[in-house]
């Protein structure tokens, strides 16, 4: 049996959004403002994006399907830079290409090899799937990219070391890169580690309130599970790959007046 | 504007005609690149100078006149804005950076220690590390007690870390040694057993050192040659 909220059910929650204003305000979080847009925006968004899905789910041909996912890469890898403390210069194709390989192949196995689509682009699978995939490629890309930062600044004289002693830039830097990667992969660890004992995730909490068997929806969070962690690693890695080489020089000197 | 000119002390080895420069600058310019805070002021400008082949080259200079600077240069570090750097009458351009690099090996002013014993940090520059007789014999040289090798290097003195520096580079078998201000933080003593250890390395290996220190006293009576860096001011 599916529960459908009916509109005037769905304006009920907004109990729980008087709830967070009233705390915001009384504990002075001066949140109420963003949480009021974030509200709105979360309402549009979703009921924007319900509707395009809808209209996206009709259409039966893979250049539409394609290319609305080419056009989610492009806004993931603008908005997963956009949450960097501070931008760095050239790290926008990296990140486009890291996003775009880490959702290509992830959704490339799960579509082809594991849910067997027929069509392969069949828009209800490829949809909701490369664009969950590909906000987890653009959450895990963005940590990466502030890690890289981070870790480069602080291991400065080591890489310079490196170069000094005659290692190229790749050498100098791969322990930068690789706390990079790692720090991008830590959540989705932590989830799977806990994953059912500590809290149930969102999809499978929808999918059984839509009226799916339990065990089927535990094999689909299964594959969610892996296929965000394998978007993710391949994802940060392929971005920590490409951004390194914006720390250096062609001649491999580290520019260290952009980290300074 | 500021420009750096370069004096010549004093010269007391016989040049032969015959002796090619290892080193090379042809009017160099540099301005470090402008960072967040400020716009920087050029260091060098149209600076030219040889180094001869085998020979200990000092370079003295107060601080913030471009010692460092220059063995960045030399060490391809740092990119000149304007003319060109030869090493062995070839341009640096010509070759791979991390090729020239282990020719002509620079020791920081700072040194740097990374995690693990002095074993392993004196074997950086090598793929294989040194058998333990090889790396006791060069501690030995520069005043540097056995039990050091296996104490982790970051708990060194800033003296003995200095040292250890200078036998990282000295393992990779560099043609020229860069050495900025090697012997500031070691006492007098030590001080003088380290130069008179790199004069005797410099003839044995015919290995050629540019040699930065703003007090020329402990340098100077072993050099070839001494420059000084004086960076004039006029803030037009
Ligand atoms: N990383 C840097 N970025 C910008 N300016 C620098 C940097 N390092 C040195 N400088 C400037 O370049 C000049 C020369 O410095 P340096 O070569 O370190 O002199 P020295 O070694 O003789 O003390 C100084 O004015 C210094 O402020
Ligand atoms: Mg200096």
């Amino acid at each position: 049996m599916i529960i459908d909220p009916g509109w005037g059910d769905l304006s009920m929650t907004v109990a729980l959004f008087a709830v967070v204003v009233a705390l915001s305000v009384r504990e002075g979080l001066s949140v109420e403002k963003d949480l009021v847009v974030a509200t709105i925006r979360t309402v549009v968004q979703l009921f924007f994006i319900g509707y395009i899905i809808k209209a996206l789910f009709a259409v039966n041909t893979w250049y539409v399907v394609t290319g609305a996912l080419l056009l989610m890469m492009t806004y993931a890898a603008k908005a997963g830079l956009g949450r960097m403390k501070r931008p760095f210069p050239g790290f926008y194709l990296p990140m486009w290409v890291g996003i775009a390989s880490g959702t290509v192949f992830t959704t490339a196995v799960v579509t082809g090899a594991v849910l067997k689509a027929d069509p392969w682009y069949r828009p209800d699978v490829m949809i909701p799937l490369g664009g969950m995939i590909l906000g987890n490629a653009m959450t895990g890309g963005a940590i990466a990219a502030d890690r890289l930062v981070t870790e480069m600044r602080a291991r400065k004289n080591e890489i310079e070391l490196w170069l000094i002693l005659g290692r190229d830039y790749r050498f100098a830097a791969r322990e930068a890169k690789r706390e990079a990667v790692r720090a991008a992969l830590i959540p989705t660890i932590n989830t799977m580690m806990t994953v059912g004992l500590v809290h149930l995730p969102g999809i499978m909490v929808g999918q059984m309130l839509g009226g799916v068997e339990p065990v089927v929806a535990a094999k689909y969070q299964i594959i969610i599970m892996l296929m965000v962690a394998s978007c993710v690693t391949v994802a940060s890695s392929v971005f920590a790959t490409l951004a390194l080489k914006r720390f250096f020089t062609p001649r491999q000197q580290l520019k260290h007046w952009l980290i300074d | 504007m500021i420009c750096a000119i370069l004096k010549e002390s004093f010269s007391c080895k016989v040049e032969f005609m015959c002796i090619k420069p290892v080193i090379e600058l042809r009017n160099i310019d540099f301005v470090y690149p402008p960072s967040l805070q400020a716009k920087e002021k050029p260091v060098f400008k149209g600076l030219s100078l040889k180094v001869e082949q085998g020979s200990i080259l000092v370079v003295n200079g107060p601080s913030g006149s471009g010692k460092t600077t220059l063995l960045r240069l030399l060490s391809s570090m740092e990119e000149p804005g304007g003319g060109s750097i030869y090493f062995e009458g070839r341009d640096y351009r010509e070759f791979d950076p991390p090729a020239l690099r282990r020719k002509i090996s620079m020791t920081p002013q700072i040194p740097v220690m990374l995690e693990g014993d002095t074993r392993r940090n004196l074997c950086l520059g090598l793929n294989k590390p040194a058998p333990d007789e090889a790396l006791l014999s060069w501690m030995g040289r520069f005043g540097l007690e056995p039990e050091l090798l296996g104490k982790r290097a970051e708990s060194l003195s800033v003296g003995q870390k200095q040292r250890a520096c200078v036998i990282r580079n000295i393992l990779v078998d560099p043609v020229v040694l860069l050495l900025d201000e090697p012997t500031a933080s070691i006492d007098p003593a030590s001080s003088e057993r380290f130069v008179k250890q790199m004069v005797r390395l410099s003839k044995e290996r015919g290995l050629t050192l540019v040699w930065n220190s703003h007090d020329i006293s402990v340098v100077g009576p072993v050099a070839d040659r001494v420059i000084s860096i004086d960076r004039i001011c006029d803030d037009n």
